[in-house]
């Protein structure tokens, strides 16, 4: 199946960007975390690093976060970090919270 | 009875020697013989392995420069645990990493792995085993540039790969 024309998708991409933005900069700072995002996950999601509030509800995972990324689904490949720690996709976030989703790793 | 030094009760219970581990990260080039020269210690054995970069891509295209990035921080430390315990695994002493990020060109380093041990067996399969851990356990990425194009290299070749 094809994907959206490369500039439909960077359109998309710049719309999510505005939208966990304005989420970042009228909620509280307390009810936020940091998302990063490395190497072809930047590219696609034409972004680094995000500001990104904390949904409502009791408890959030890191697949939470991803999913309000609007990224598509999460490939079973790329990696999660809470704080610098490598976690699974069900440890739950928390307000402050560094969260970086890493592709599969190619170093050496 | 006495047990011998790399006996791996004695290691795991981190008895016997104190291991080193140096962990480098350069956005510079370096030349990986000065950095050997000047971490080596009298060890009875040591085993390293240098990296370059090829001047082929994955596909076998012309390659113009390979860029890596890293995750500052998580990077050192995942480096770090693997190396502690590769030292303890294999009863070695001691472990040097270096690794590049930045823009290098064809044929520059990207990675230096040193290890020392007391016997050859255990610094030359920790060297392998550690760079291994890094290839596959450390949040480096490469970028392919040809005709001023970048792509993301979809994953490491295997040990195993003669190509």
């Amino acid at each position: 199946m094809r994907g959206p024309a490369p500039e439909s998708r960077m359109q998309d991409n710049a719309r999510t960007k505005q939208v966990l933005q304005v989420f970042a900069m009228t909620k509280s700072p307390e009810r936020t975390l940091q998302v990063l995002l490395f190497a072809s996950l930047r590219d696609q999601a034409g972004w680094d690093e995000q500001c990104v509030l904390l949904p409502d509800q009791d408890v959030v995972t890191a697949e939470d976060i991803w999913h309000q990324l609007n990224l598509g689904p999460r490939p079973a490949s790329v990696q999660i970090s809470i704080n610098q720690r490598l976690v699974n996709a069900l440890t739950p976030v928390q307000k402050g919270d560094e969260v970086a989703f890493l592709p599969p790793f190619t170093g050496g | 009875m006495k047990l011998p030094s790399f006996h791996p009760l004695l290691e795991a219970e981190g008895l016997t020697q104190k291991r080193e581990i140096t962990i480098e990260i350069y956005s510079q080039p370096f030349d990986p013989w000065i950095q050997l020269s000047e971490w080596s210690s009298t060890a009875a054995a040591s085993a390293s392995f240098c990296g370059h970069v090829r001047a082929v891509d994955e596909h076998g295209s012309s390659l113009e420069a390979l860029e890596l990035t890293h995750y500052p921080g998580l990077c050192e430390s995942l480096i770090r645990e693997n190396a502690q315990r590769l030292l303890t695994v294999h009863g070695a002493t001691a472990a040097l990493v270096i690794h590049r990020v930045g823009r290098l060109s064809p044929h520059e380093v990207i990675v230096l792995v040193a290890v020392e041990a007391d016997r050859r067996g255990p610094a030359q399969r920790c060297c392998m085993a550690l760079l291994e851990a890094i290839k596959y356990e450390a949040p480096f990425w490469k970028k392919e540039w040809r005709n001023g194009q970048g792509s993301w290299v979809s994953g490491n070749t295997p040990l195993s790969s003669s190509s």
